[in-house]
C-alpha cells in the first residue's frame, strides 16, 4: 500500500476520518517501514508538545485585560481625543526598533484637527496619499522621503492611511483619514534622529492609540488598498 | 466586551507570548506584539464571533501585527535584520534533566528553520491548532499547510537524529 508523508503526517495529528486512519492504521501495522516514517512525525509531535510549557504567576498584561473588558465598551466618537494609556503601555514597537537603529526620540505630540484643515498637510504628501502603496517610498521635491505604512478602512468605509517622513534628522509619523473636504491628518508624531542615545517618549501613546479611538481594523491587504484608493474622488 | 471575554483573552496570554516569540525570537518585539495583539483584540472584540475558538482569532491578529511589523521595518530604511540577530535561547546554568536538554536541542533545530516552517509548526505541534484552524490563521489553503508541515516536520527530525 502506497502512503505518502502527508497522510502519514494527519494520522499522527488525528487529522484523518476515522476509517482512512484505521485503514492506514492497519497498513502500518503491517510495514516496518511505513512505522519508521509514521515514527518521525509522531516523535516530532510529541516533542515539540514539550515547548507547550505552562504560566509562571500572573501575565503582567492580565490586569489591563481585566481593567479593559470590565468597563462598558465606550461610544464610538471618532472625533474625541483619544484616552491615554497606561504609561507602562506607552512603548511602541516603531520606538523599540527605533532604539536599535539608535534614533533618540525627542517628543511626541498630539495634534487635533477639527473640521476641515487647510493648513494641514503638505500638497506633495497629499498627492502621496492618494497613490502611493504601501511599503513604498517615495522622495519628495523638498527632499523629504516619505514611507508609506498602511491603510485602514474605518466601520463607515472612510479610508486612513498611516505613513512616515524623514528630512534631514527629523522624523514625522502620521495619520490621515480621508473626508469630504480631502485628507485630514488626525494624529501626528514627532521624533529626531540622534546618533547618541535613545529616550523614551513620554506623553500619551501614539498611532494605536489614535486608530483605536477611530474604530481602525487590520490594515487592508495590498489588493483592498489598490481598490480603495482607485475609489478615491479624483481632484 | 465583557469580563468573560476578558477573562478567555488572560487565559490564552501564555500562548500568546509563546507564538509572539516564535515569529519575532526576539523577547523584546515579542512582549512589543502580544500587547499590540491585547489592544487590537480588546477593540475588536465586538467582531469576535462568540462561537468561533478564540486562539486562531487572536493568533491571526498577531500574525497580521507582526506582518505589519515587518513591512515598517522594510520601509523604515537601514534596520537590523531581525532574522540576523544572534538567538537569545533560554539557558539554563544547571540542565539537570535529559527532557530538558531535548527540549532546548528541540528549540535549537526549530530556531534553524525558515520562518514559515516555523509558524506552521508552531501552530500545529505546539498551540495544538487543527490543519483548518491553521490555514485559516495563516491565509493559505490547507493542503499548503500540510505540505509545509510535512517538509518542516522531516527538516526537523533530520536535524534531533529522528531516523
Amino acid at each position: 500500500m502506497q502512503i505518502d508523508d502527508e497522510t502519514l503526517m494527519a494520522l499522527a495529528d488525528g487529522e484523518l476520518e476515522p476509517d482512512r486512519a484505521e485503514a492506514v492504521r492497519r497498513a502500518v501495522a503491517a510495514d516496518p517501514e511505513l512505522q519508521r516514517r509514521l515514527r518521525r512525525f509522531a516523535e516530532t509531535r510529541r516533542l515539540l508538545g514539550g515547548l507547550r510549557t505552562g504560566a509562571g504567576g500572573e501575565d503582567p498584561l492580565a490586569g489591563m485585560i481585566r481593567a479593559a473588558t470590565a468597563a462598558p465598551a465606550p461610544a464610538p466618537a471618532p472625533q474625541a481625543a483619544p484616552k491615554a494609556p497606561a504609561a507602562n503601555l506607552n512603548r511602541r514597537p516603531w520606538l523599540a526598533l527605533a532604539a536599535s537603529a539608535a534614533l533618540a526620540a525627542l517628543g511626541l505630540g498630539w495634534w487635533e484637527w477639527s473640521g476641515r484643515g487647510a493648513d494641514g498637510l503638505p500638497g506633495a504628501e497629499l498627492a502621496a496619499l492618494d497613490e502611493l502603496p504601501s511599503g513604498e517610498v517615495r522622495v519628495l521635491a523638498d527632499g523629504t522621503e516619505i514611507s508609506m505604512i498602511a491603510s485602514f478602512q474605518l466601520a463607515g468605509g472612510q479610508l486612513c492611511r498611516e505613513y512616515e517622513t524623514a528630512r534631514a534628522r527629523a522624523l514625522r509619523t502620521v495619520l490621515a483619514c480621508r473626508d469630504a473636504d480631502g485628507w485630514q491628518a488626525r494624529f501626528a508624531a514627532q521624533a529626531q534622529a540622534d546618533g547618541a542615545d535613545y529616550r523614551p517618549a513620554s506623553g500619551p501613546e501614539s498611532i494605536e492609540a489614535a486608530l483605536a479611538a477611530l474604530g481602525a481594523g487590520e490594515p487592508l491587504t495590498p489588493e483592498d488598498e489598490a481598490l480603495a484608493l482607485r475609489a478615491l474622488p479624483g481632484e | 466586551m465583557d469580563a468573560a471575554f476578558g477573562e478567555a483573552l488572560i487565559a490564552l496570554l501564555p500562548n500568546l507570548r509563546r507564538f509572539a516569540l516564535s515569529l519575532s525570537r526576539r523577547a523584546d518585539l515579542a512582549d512589543d506584539l502580544v500587547q499590540i495583539t491585547v489592544e487590537r483584540a480588546i477593540t475588536h472584540a465586538a467582531g469576535f464571533d462568540r462561537r468561533a475558538r478564540l486562539e486562531p482569532w487572536l493568533f491571526r491578529i498577531m500574525r497580521n501585527a507582526w506582518i505589519d511589523q515587518t513591512r515598517r521595518q522594510r520601509t523604515a530604511g537601514t534596520q537590523v535584520d531581525i532574522f540576523e540577530i544572534p538567538e537569545a535561547l533560554p539557558v539554563d546554568p544547571a540542565p539537570a534533566l535529559e527532557a530538558h536538554l531535548m527540549l532546548q536541542s528541540v528549540e535549537v533545530a526549530m530556531a534553524t528553520l525558515p520562518p514559515e516552517q516555523r509558524e506552521v509548526l508552531h501552530l500545529v505541534c505546539v498551540e495544538e491548532m487543527s490543519y483548518a484552524e491553521t490555514a485559516e490563521v495563516l491565509s493559505i489553503p490547507v493542503g499548503t499547510v500540510m505540505s509545509r508541515l510535512s517538509r518542516a516536520r522531516l527538516a526537523l527530525a533530520g536535524k534531533l537524529g529522528i531516523e
